[in-house]
């Protein structure tokens, strides 16, 4: 690809070649320690070997300016402290897909922000070594372009023994023409060699000319995928005696049934229901422990702190607002562990397979379907999952529609409407439960149908998608990408929910209302409760009364004409604005709001009385069955979410397609609140 | 050099020209030509699906199957429809 490099190893100068002029003059430093990277096949075994030599000490980055993630780790090799990067699996280097694209900057050494490679360990599945010497082959080429040493590790050697697969090492050294490892990453075998190797590489070696590495491919360079397979093919056949066509006969057997045309959407329902049931069954108690803490620290901070706007930017913004989004934690971290099980043993992509013609429909992918089901948990980790789709429209359409899916949060809100509508119904509550489950999803269906044909169009990409055997899953592997991805997940959302904790929490403070800056009638009525002993009563009435004439307050009734098409009073176009960073945050407002004071939103069943009673200005009440509906039907469409539009800015590369997402998605919500209060009260 | 089996290799009987959709299952077939050249047409080609290459379609439908090389693939209907086979 690129002419071969004037300087005769890459270790003693900065220059490497054509892409020397890319590395400004001294960007590594000459005791920095050198960077060594992982490539290789999907399912080859790469990341299994990454997590078994750095284990804890990794961390995931971010190639600069993608969101391809890759791991790296430090390592000791020899006394020698080394760089180990874990690239993105690829099938080849033909820089189609974004990972491809940064996997092939790293090794030309064009990757901003790292230094040009010094060695690369190529990690084979040797028991299917046709495909896997296809990549080998392009990364010997580029390498032996640019004289960068290459190891072959060849992975899986305890299932190639267990199989009777011979491998004759010999022979694959010979024509590659690079030095071979045999290992086994699960249980270690052969790692320790091919620490040696590596450290062997880069010292032992350095002055030594590089292996002849166009040799292998000496007489196909610039040809076209055939030859390259027959090479690849040819290698393998003279190289391995035996088969392991058992583990794939098993794999086929269970995939007569989990690829079945109908089969296999039921198993897929079937695993998505029970990753639910685990869900929402095993997060309870992390769930009540961490309200404890939160509740139990806020306590404990009231009486150390004085009384006083610290104490409550303290207890009330930062506590308050921070325990609600850690309150979701354990759910996260637990669809991102079961995902992440699911993905290793194989039956992601199997779940993406049934669901390619269904999802084609509405123009998205398949593997747009498990980030949507995830969404159902919260949205921000399904929009970190999207990454799998590899068109960009595509994956942007995803992006833009997974709010709309019922996440955890929304449950307070369609809980409070439920008891509103029907308190001593379970069914009817039930059915209207689904249904509004069932708006989210078909609302999202048809908004990423709209785009398809509107902002994003383009035809879906077709599935092309690598069904491996089935495995069993790593569970320290699993446990890894969990802490990763929640520690992605409390750096962003957790910084803007605690921006956000304290804009909201001033909005709703200031101006501040003194007692004796209320009307007098108030103030009788203050002094009474007060008199009469009722402290908690007296003190919900200035709450309410202060929150009334706060910014929030002030700009509730602002907006109040906005709101009433939908059937909203005042009180309530405040729990809409104030719940706009964080949709669940209505639930405690309105108790604010109706005098039920901080701990109503814990008594549930005092505020919905309090609620049943509220009456408009002319009397008639405010909680009509109309207006319950278009609340109802607001809340399941609008955005509401500053922590996933963080996200969505993120994941996108931009706030213009944050924006969009909530300005659609409010908009989608009003009108459809609109013609539900306007048809259901025409009903009644 | 390439195992194939005989029937294909030598070409005894009548060869059918055909689309991966519409081949027969769990029969060796021989590729003959993409007939797309975007990205998806690659990424195929990378996974072993490219001319000359010997394929067996494990699941017909959509998406259907194919084993190449000791691996399966998934694959759209839409784009399988563009891959041209000979079998017997």
């Amino acid at each position: 690809m690129s002419e071969p490099s004037a300087a005769s190893n890459p270790f003693t100068s900065a220059d490497v070649g054509p892409l020397a002029g890319l590395q400004p003059a001294g960007v590594v430093a000459p005791n920095s320690p050198p960077l060594v990277a992982l490539v290789g096949n999907p399912n080859s075994g790469k990341t299994t070997l990454f997590n078994r030599l750095t284990g804890l000490r990794a961390h995931t980055s971010n190639f600069a300016g993608t969101t391809v993630e890759y791991r790296e780790g430090p390592l000791v090799v020899g006394g020698q402290k080394i760089r180990l990067i874990d690239l993105p699996g690829l099938y080849s280097l033909d820089a189609l897909s974004p990972d491809e694209r940064a996997a092939c900057a790293v090794l030309a050494g064009e990757q901003p922000r790292l230094p040009p490679i010094d060695a690369l360990v190529v990690v084979v599945d040797v028991t299917n070594l046709s495909r896997n010497l296809f990549l080998v082959s392009q990364v010997l080429e580029l390498c032996g372009d640019r004289e960068l040493p290459v190891i072959v590790a060849l992975n899986m050697s305890d299932v190639a023994d267990k199989h009777g697969l011979q491998v004759n090492r010999e022979r694959i050294a010979a024509e590659l023409g690079c030095p071979i490892v045999s290992i086994a990453a699960r249980s270690g075998t052969g790692v320790d060699a091919l620490l040696r190797q590596i450290s062997e590489r880069l010292t032992v070696n350095r002055s030594l000319p590089q292996v002849d590495a166009v040799a292998p491919c000496g007489s196909c360079r610039g040809c076209g995928y055939s030859e390259r397979h027959a090479w690849a093919e040819q290698v393998a056949c003279s190289s391995v005696r035996g088969s392991i066509d058992t583990i794939s006969e098993s794999t086929e057997r269970i995939d007569q049934w989990l690829t079945h045309r109908w089969m296999g959407l039921v198993a897929f329902a079937g695993v998505m229901f029970v990753t639910f049931l685990l869900i929402f069954w095993l997060a309870q108690w992390p769930m009540e422990w961490i309200d404890l803490l939160m509740s139990s620290s806020g306590n404990l901070l009231s009486t150390w702190l004085p009384a006083g706007d610290l104490q409550s930017l303290i207890v009330d913004g930062v506590i308050g607002g921070v325990g609600g989004m850690l309150v979701f934690l354990p759910q996260i971290c637990i669809l991102f562990f079961l995902l992440a099980l699911l993905e290793d043993s194989g039956y992601l992509a199997r779940a993406a397979f049934v669901m390619d013609r269904l999802m084609y429909r509405v123009g998205l992918p398949g593997k747009a379907f498990v980030p949507m089901l995830s969404a159902h948990a919260c949205a921000i980790p399904a929009i970190m999952s999207t990454r799998v789709i590899e068109d960009r429209r595509d994956r942007l359409v995803t992006i833009l529609v997974l709010p709309l899916m019922t996440c955890s949060a929304r449950l307070p809100v369609y809980a409070m409407v439920m008891a509103l509508l029907f308190p001593h119904d379970p069914v009817r509550a039930s059915l209207l439960f689904a249904g509004a489950y069932a708006l989210g999803i078909v609302a999202a269906l048809a908004a990423a149908w709209g785009f398809k044909k509107s902002i994003l169009p383009g035809a879906t990409r077709p599935l092309v998608i690598e069904l491996p055997n089935y495995r069993l899953p790593s569970i320290s592997a699993a446990l890894l990408i969990t802490r990763d991805r929640a520690w992605s997940f409390i750096k962003n959302a957790g910084t803007v929910i605690l921006l956000i904790s304290i804009v909201m929490w001033a909005i709703a403070t200031y101006p501040k209302t003194s007692l004796s800056e209320l009307p007098a009638p108030l103030q009788t009525e203050h002094a009474q409760l007060v008199a009469a002993g009722d402290n908690d009563a007296a003190t919900a009435l200035l709450q309410q009364s202060q929150l009334e004439r706060s910014f929030a307050g002030q700009l509730g009734k602002l907006i109040e004409p906005i709101f009433a098409p939908l059937g909203f009073d005042w009180k309530v176009s405040i729990g809409v604005v104030s719940s706009f960073a964080a949709r669940e945050v209505i639930v405690s407002n309105l108790a604010i709001l109706y005098g039920l004071g901080d701990a109503g939103g814990d008594d549930t069943d005092s505020l919905y009385d309090s609620l049943r009673s509220s009456r408009h200005a002319d009397g008639s009440p405010v909680f009509t069955t109309a207006m319950c509906m278009s609340l109802l039907v607001f809340y399941v469409l609008a955005m509401q979410c500053l922590p996933t539009q963080a996200v969505t800015a993120r994941e996108t590369g931009s706030w213009n397609w944050a924006i969009l997402q909530l300005v659609y998605m409010t908009v989608m919500a009003y009108v459809a609140g609109l013609v539900t209060y306007q048809v259901a009260s025409g009903f009644a | 050099m390439i195992r194939l089996p005989q029937e294909v290799s030598q070409g005894l009987g009548e060869r059918i020209a055909n689309s991966l959709t519409n081949a027969p299952a769990r029969q060796p077939l021989e590729v003959v030509g993409i007939d797309d050249d975007s990205g998806d047409a690659i990424r195929l080609r990378a996974l072993g699906v490219c001319d000359g290459r010997q394929v067996e379609l494990l699941r017909s439908g959509d998406p259907l199957i194919v084993r190449v090389m000791g691996s399966r693939i998934g694959i759209s209907r839409r784009l399988a429809d563009q891959v041209r086979v000979l079998h017997r």
